[in-house]
C-alpha cells in the first residue's frame, strides 16, 4: 500500500516535471504571499518561469491587473532584480507602483509602437536571465506565439505576464495559469470613514493540473490578505449601504 | 614629445585655378566675391599682385589699378572644400591630417613616429613640398613641437622650417606678433606699443599680459610655446581597432555575410579582450564591387568584448545591408571603446539588478532592433530614477 502511494506521488512529480513545473531550489521555494490561492497551484507553490496570462477586457480590469501583479513583483523583486515592462499602449504610471511595494527605478518600461516589435522584445526578456520577470501588455496573443514565449522561459526561468486586452478572439494559449482580476469596492475598518484596502476578485480561469477558483483579495499593510467569505461584502451591499 | 607639421598654401585658390585653367598663367586675375553690394578681392594672382592688386580691395579698384585683370566668382565654402581635399590626400603622410582652422589656408599634421619612415625630417618635408609643387600647388611648411609654433614659423619664419625638440620659444622670438594667430583687435594693441616682435614681450609677468591683452591672447601663446593644449580635430577620426576581410568572390548571401562578420568580430575581439577595451559603438562598411559602399552600424549601453552578443547585435542589422551585385570587402571599424569590468565568476546564482549583464544585453539588442525602424516611431525606453524622477535611458 505503502509503495505504491509512493509510486503514484512518483508519477505524478514525473507528470509535472514534464508539463514545464520545475521543482524550485530549496533556497527559492518561498510563497509570493497569495495565501490560499497558491494552494490551487501544483505542489502548493506559485509557478515561477511560466507564463501567466491576465485577461482585461476594459480598463477598470486592467487596472485591477496592474495593481495585483505590481504586489506580486514587490515579491519577485524583492532580491534587488530587475524586470521588464513591455507594452505598445502603456497606462500604468511607474510611480504609482510604490503603493505596491514594487521599486519603479528597477522596472525598464519599454514602450514601442508596434505589437510586432513589442512581442519580439518580449520573446528575447523572457530568454534575459537576469531578469526576475516580464510583464507585458498585448492586445492578441495567438498558439504560436504564446508557444514561443514558453520556450523561452522554459530555458530561462523567467516569469512572464501577460495582459491580454482581446475580448472577441479570445484563442487558447499554453499559458500556465489564466487568471482574470476584477475590481471590488473596498471595505473600511469598523465603518470608518474613508477608503480601505483596494480589494479584486481573483478568479483563476485555467491553472495547468491544478484547481481553477475565485478568491477576493485585498493589499493590506504591505501584503496581499484574503477577505474571508463571511466579511465579503458584495457590490450590492456596499450600494445598499451606502 | 609630439611633432607637428603645418603646411601654408599661399595661393591655394590661384593655384587651384592655374591647374584647371593653364592659360591664365599670363593673365593677370583674382577672385572676387560679393560683399555689402560691390565685389571684393578674396584672392590674388601672383601676376595681380606685381600691378599692385590687394586682397580686400573692390574688384572696380583693382581692375582700374590693372589694365586686362580677369575677375573670377569665388565661392563660399570653396577653399575648405579644396583644403580637405588635399588633406585628404596628406593622409598618406600622417593619420592625423586636419584644416587650419584659423585662416583656412593650411593643413596641420601630426607627425610623431611618421618622418622617420622617409627618412627623417628634412626629407619628410622635402617629399611634400615637392610632391605637392608637382601637382601645381605652392606651399611653407614647417616642423615644431607644437601646432602653433609650426603654424608661426610656415606664416613667417625666414630662417629654418625644422624647429628642433623644445626650441620653439627661440624660433618664435624675432617673429612678429601677427604668428602667434591673434585677433584683429588685439594686434592693434600691440603695434600701438610698438611691440614688433615676439621678443618684446614674450617675458612679460602673465599678469600684465593678460590685463592688456586678454585671456584669448594668453591661450594663444600658451599653445605657440606648447604650455596649453590645443584641440585639433582632425579630418578622419582615427579609429583604434579597426580590422578588413576581402572577400576572393562577390558576396550576396545572407550566410556569408554572416560568415564574415563573425570572422572580423573574432579577430577584433580578441584584440579588445587582451587590452581589456569593450566595444560601445561599431559601424561595419559593405564595399560593393558597383564602388558604393553599405554601412550599418552597432551601439552598446555597455563596453563589451564579446564576439557572441556583438553578432547578435550585427545579426539584427544584416536586412539593412544591400549586397547589390556583390561585396567584395568588409571593413569592421570599432569607433568607441571602453574599459571592460572584469567580472569575478560566480559560485551561485545572484539577481544584480539593472546592471546585470545579461539585462544590459537585451537593451543593446532591443535599442538595435528598434532603432531599425523609421525615426517616425515614437520609442522609449525609460529608466525610472531613483528618486521618482525620470531619467532617459536611451531615445531612438
Amino acid at each position: 500500500m505503502e509503495a505504491k502511494r509512493e509510486l503514484i506521488e512518483k508519477l505524478q512529480q514525473d507528470i509535472l516535471l514534464w508539463q514545464g513545473f520545475k521543482a524550485l531550489p530549496s533556497g527559492h521555494s518561498k510563497s509570493v504571499g497569495l495565501g490560499s490561492i497558491e494552494k490551487a497551484f501544483p505542489g502548493g507553490v506559485f509557478p515561477r518561469g511560466v507564463i501567466h496570462e491576465f485577461l482585461n477586457f476594459s480598463p477598470e480590469h486592467s487596472a485591477a491587473s496592474d495593481g495585483f501583479i505590481a504586489g506580486l513583483l514587490s515579491v519577485l523583486m524583492n532580491e534587488g532584480a530587475a524586470c521588464a515592462w513591455i507594452s505598445s499602449c502603456r497606462k500604468v504610471y511607474p510611480a504609482s507602483l510604490k503603493a505596491f511595494n514594487a521599486d519603479p527605478e528597477r522596472i525598464i518600461f519599454m514602450d514601442v509602437e508596434l505589437e510586432k516589435d513589442a512581442l519580439w522584445i518580449v520573446e528575447e526578456a523572457l530568454k534575459t536571465e537576469g531578469l526576475a520577470a516580464v510583464v507585458a501588455e498585448v492586445s492578441t496573443l495567438s498558439l504560436v506565439e504564446s508557444r514561443r514565449l514558453q520556450l523561452a522561459v522554459e530555458k530561462s526561468g523567467v516569469t512572464g505576464f501577460i495582459l491580454r486586452r482581446d475580448a472577441k478572439g479570445l484563442s487558447s494559449t499554453i499559458a500556465t495559469a489564466r487568471w482574470r482580476i476584477t475590481p471590488l469596492p473596498s471595505e473600511t475598518e469598523d465603518g470608518l470613514p474613508g477608503l480601505g484596502f483596494p480589494r479584486w476578485n481573483v478568479e483563476l480561469l485555467k491553472v495547468r493540473s491544478g484547481m481553477p477558483g475565485s478568491w477576493t483579495m485585498e493589499w493590506a499593510a504591505d501584503q496581499f490578505a484574503e477577505v474571508k467569505p463571511q466579511q465579503k461584502m458584495t457590490a450590492i451591499d456596499y450600494r445598499r449601504s451606502g | 614629445m609630439k611633432r607637428y607639421v603645418c603646411i601654408w598654401f599661399r595661393q591655394l585658390l590661384c593655384d587651384w585655378q592655374l591647374i584647371r585653367r593653364p592659360e591664365l598663367k599670363e593673365i593677370p586675375f583674382v577672385f572676387a566675391a560679393p560683399d555689402h553690394g560691390r565685389m571684393l578681392v578674396t584672392a590674388v594672382s601672383e601676376q595681380a599682385l606685381n600691378f599692385g592688386v590687394e586682397m580686400g580691395m573692390r574688384a572696380a579698384d583693382a581692375k582700374a589699378i590693372c589694365p586686362g585683370l580677369e575677375v573670377l566668382d569665388d565661392k563660399a565654402g570653396r577653399a575648405e572644400k579644396l583644403l580637405k581635399g588635399l588633406g585628404e590626400w596628406c593622409i598618406r603622410y600622417s593619420p592625423f591630417v586636419a584644416v587650419d582652422s584659423f585662416l583656412m589656408d593650411g593643413l596641420i599634421l601630426e607627425i610623431s613616429g611618421c618622418a622617420h619612415l622617409w627618412g627623417g625630417e628634412r626629407e619628410y618635408l622635402k617629399e611634400i613640398v615637392s610632391k605637392l609643387k608637382s601637382k601645381g600647388y605652392t606651399a611653407r611648411m614647417a616642423i615644431a613641437d607644437t601646432a602653433g609654433a609650426a603654424w608661426a614659423v610656415s606664416h613667417y619664419g625666414k630662417i629654418t622650417p625644422i624647429i628642433p625638440n623644445s626650441a620653439q620659444a627661440e624660433a618664435l622670438l624675432s617673429l612678429p606678433p601677427e604668428a602667434l594667430r591673434l585677433e584683429e583687435v588685439t594686434l592693434a594693441k600691440l603695434r600701438k606699443l610698438g611691440f614688433y616682435q615676439i621678443k618684446s614681450f614674450i617675458n612679460m609677468p602673465r599678469s600684465v599680459l593678460r590685463r592688456r591683452f586678454g585671456d584669448d591672447f594668453l591661450l594663444r601663446l600658451g599653445q605657440a610655446l606648447g604650455t596649453e593644449t590645443e584641440l585639433i580635430t582632425p579630418l578622419q577620426q582615427v579609429v583604434p581597432f579597426t580590422e578588413r576581410l576581402f572577400c576572393m568572390e562577390p558576396i550576396r548571401t545572407r550566410t556569408a555575410i554572416e560568415l564574415a562578420i563573425q570572422r572580423l568580430l573574432d579577430i577584433l575581439c580578441a584584440q579588445l579582450a587582451k587590452e581589456g577595451k569593450g566595444l560601445r559603438s561599431g559601424t561595419l562598411n559593405c564595399f560593393r564591387i558597383d564602388g558604393k559602399a553599405q554601412q550599418v552600424s552597432i551601439g552598446t549601453n555597455a563596453a563589451s568584448h564579446s564576439a557572441g552578443h556583438l553578432f547578435k547585435l550585427f545579426e539584427l542589422k544584416i536586412e539593412q545591408i544591400r549586397p547589390g551585385l556583390g561585396i567584395e570587402m568588409f571593413v569592421l571599424d570599432i569607433g568607441k571603446v571602453d574599459d571592460v569590468a572584469i567580472d569575478q565568476e560566480a559560485l551561485w546564482e545572484s539577481r544584480p539588478g539593472l546592471n546585470d549583464k545579461s539585462v544590459i544585453r537585451l537593451l543593446d539588442r532591443v535599442a538595435g532592433k528598434v532603432a531599425q525602424r523609421s525615426s517616425s516611431v515614437i520609442c522609449l525606453l525609460r529608466l525610472i530614477g531613483r528618486k521618482g524622477q525620470q531619467g532617459l535611458l536611451a531615445l531612438f
